[in-house]
């Protein structure tokens, strides 16, 4: 078949869309590229039995002081009146969540130590320094500072 | 047989329980985001009458305050947000484990909504 873009002389006779495969797969030059997999990095899990590095523990050690300021914090705020005049079940409620903030941090820390033991250090301490900025008693700070 | 049984009935056992622990937990963090909108709408209501009364009375424009949107619309995203981050990481948790990252979830959106229940009024000068 000759086409627009086929020489003058049509001394080739080839398709134009021939350029856009790959080739025959019979052909002996032709390369798979399932048979060259690129070769992917790929993250080991952290052996869960393995002993902790220093750093580690020394950054684990840090939140964990941390997260016990925070529990005090929010010990010392458990008599802050949030709410007044409200129904049975908000009361309830807000007496449950005052609950919570206490031992939130304590949760929070032993929750990532446990349930993050096959992840990465770095990973796991990410994820205290989010519960360090999420459980912050603000609370604490207001009724002694602006209260 | 039931060393055989066992293992093919742990994840029909493990997904009922992650979807009573989803709908207990959803239903907890729903009423949280009620109460918000609650807050939301009673606050700027009030802000709302608070300044019609300065505008009705002679002065008191210096008075005028306006509604912390900003705070109350966070107040309503803080449960929604943490119930689908619980449920993102614990997608392919064991059931303890999404029962655990749930109970802290609500326990830190409920350190949140306690934060801006005290801090939002503190905002309002009337």
């Amino acid at each position: 078949m000759t086409t627009a873009a086929s020489p003058p002389d049509g001394s080739v006779d080839r398709d134009d869309d021939e350029a856009l495969s790959w080739g025959d797969a019979d052909d002996a030059t032709h390369v798979d590229a399932a048979h060259n997999p690129v070769a992917v990095k790929e993250r080991a899990e952290r052996d869960p039995d393995a002993p902790e590095t220093s750093g580690a523990l020394v950054g684990f050690g840090v939140f964990g002081g941390l997260y016990l300021l925070y529990t005090v914090a929010w010990l010392l705020t458990a008599s802050t009146s949030y709410v007044d005049g409200v129904d049975t079940v908000l009361t309830v409620f807000v007496e449950v969540l005052r609950f919570l903030s206490i031992v939130a941090p304590a949760l929070w820390f032993t929750v990532v130590l446990w349930a993050g033991r096959g992840k990465r250090t770095r990973t796991r301490l990410l994820w205290m320094l989010l519960g360090a900025a999420v459980l912050f008693p603000w609370p604490f700070l207001m009724t002694r500072s602006f209260g | 047989m039931t060393a055989v049984t066992t293992p093919e009935r742990r994840p029909r056992v493990d997904l009922l329980g992650k979807l009573v622990v989803w709908v207990v937990f959803g239903a907890l963090f729903a009423y949280m985001t009620v109460q918000a909108v609650g807050n939301l709408v009673q606050i700027s209501q009030s802000v709302a009458q608070f300044n019609a009364f300065l505008d009705s009375s002679s002065g008191g424009d210096s008075l005028r305050t306006s509604t912390p949107w900003a705070w109350l619309v966070l107040d309503i995203a803080i449960a929604p947000v943490a119930f689908v981050v619980a449920l993102l990481v614990t997608r392919r948790s064991r059931l303890v484990v999404t029962v655990a990252v749930f109970v802290v979830a609500f326990a830190a959106a409920g350190s949140l909504w306690l934060d801006l229940q005290l801090f939002v009024p503190s905002l309002l000068d009337f």
